[in-house]
């Protein structure tokens, strides 16, 4: 083989791991590409300044969450309720994500992350469930976009903020709900 | 001048002490930054309510995601076989659980979907991990 022609093998295996590289990333980048709506602009919690409150719990490694970890700085706190707390985050694909700490004596942290045009159109769901002992803590929680109208909430669904329902989940059962929005839109609330 | 034994022993001895302190710096931080993560499902085909058990381990939580916007994802830790903490999600949503450590512990992961038993028993590929 000349030189010429391994150089050209070469750039040829070389162009084939790029090209299944750039497959591979646009497998991620495709998934996160479809979604031109920032964070911000469904929970605009996340853009207010940020003050001390807003802070995981230091027992949360934030690279554990979401994909690619939580950004640190991201995180805002919306709600506190039975000792439970609630945040909104983003993550390093600019997910959204509710965190929830329970508040259980366990330090149980449940959390879920999706894309911003899928919270837009169907909330954010965390359920949970910690138990430790005979202390237990069990609900099901909604991060909403600012567009849901909270006004049609009943029970057994709470609105703990702007952007937060949460029910008991020995209450809800069978208690699924729909929410309008500003959009002309609406989101079911699924126990 | 003689050389006093104490402290030659005391020299050999601090030699491959350093040594592996090093060693233990160089290899352990990693370790410990990556070892959070153990996968025990990966694009692994799971029935509806059917739920891929981690082995053993300690666990302090897991994370996972089933490829399905329709179907609910469950992540959850047993102890001694007793459920001590779970967490779900929707839409295809990345699920996350942290919690106390628990040793003697097993993380699981499954699927099922709200509207009722999904007719044909399918498969979806599910992505699990433990966390230690």
């Amino acid at each position: 083989m000349t030189r010429t022609a391994r150089l050209t093998a070469t750039a040829a295996l070389g162009a084939a791991v790029l090209t299944a590289g750039a497959l591979t990333v646009g497998g991620i980048v495709a998934q996160a590409g479809d979604d031109t709506v920032q964070p911000g602009q469904i929970v605009t919690a996340l853009d207010r300044a940020r003050t001390g409150g807003d802070a995981l719990p230091a027992s949360l490694v934030l690279s554990e969450l979401g994909n690619g970890g939580v950004l640190a700085t991201s995180s805002r706190l919306l709600a506190t309720d039975a000792g439970r707390s609630f945040w909104a985050a983003q993550d390093a694909q600019g997910d959204i994500c509710l965190i929830v700490a329970l508040g259980d004596t366990g330090h149980t942290i449940a959390s879920a992350c999706n894309r911003p045009h899928v919270v837009k159109e169907n909330g954010l769901l965390v359920g949970f469930q910690g138990f430790h002992g005979v202390d237990s803590d069990e609900a099901v929680a909604y991060l909403l976009p600012d567009a849901a109208i909270l006004d049609d909430v009943s029970a057994p669904w709470r609105v703990l903020s702007d952007n937060v329902v949460v029910a008991a989940s020995a209450d809800v059962k069978g208690h699924g709900s729909s929410l309008s929005t500003t959009d002309h839109d609406s989101i079911a609330l699924v126990p | 001048m003689t050389p006093s034994p104490p402290r030659t022993r005391r020299r050999r001895l601090i030699a491959p002490a350093v040594a592996l302190a090093v060693g233990a710096v160089i290899f352990s931080a990693p370790q410990a930054a990556q070892a959070a993560f153990t996968q025990y499902a990966l694009n692994y085909p799971a029935h509806e309510s059917t739920p891929k058990y981690s082995a053993v381990a300690t666990v302090r939580g897991g994370k996972g995601y089933v490829s399905s916007t329709i179907m609910r994802f469950y992540v959850q830790t047993l102890s001694s076989g007793v459920l001590v903490a779970s967490a779900f999600g929707d839409a295809g949503s990345t699920v996350n659980l942290s919690h106390a450590s628990y040793s003697g512990a097993k993380s699981r992961c499954y699927w099922d979907y709200t509207g009722g038993t999904v007719a044909g028993n399918p498969t979806i590929d599910i992505d699990c991990w433990r966390l230690t």
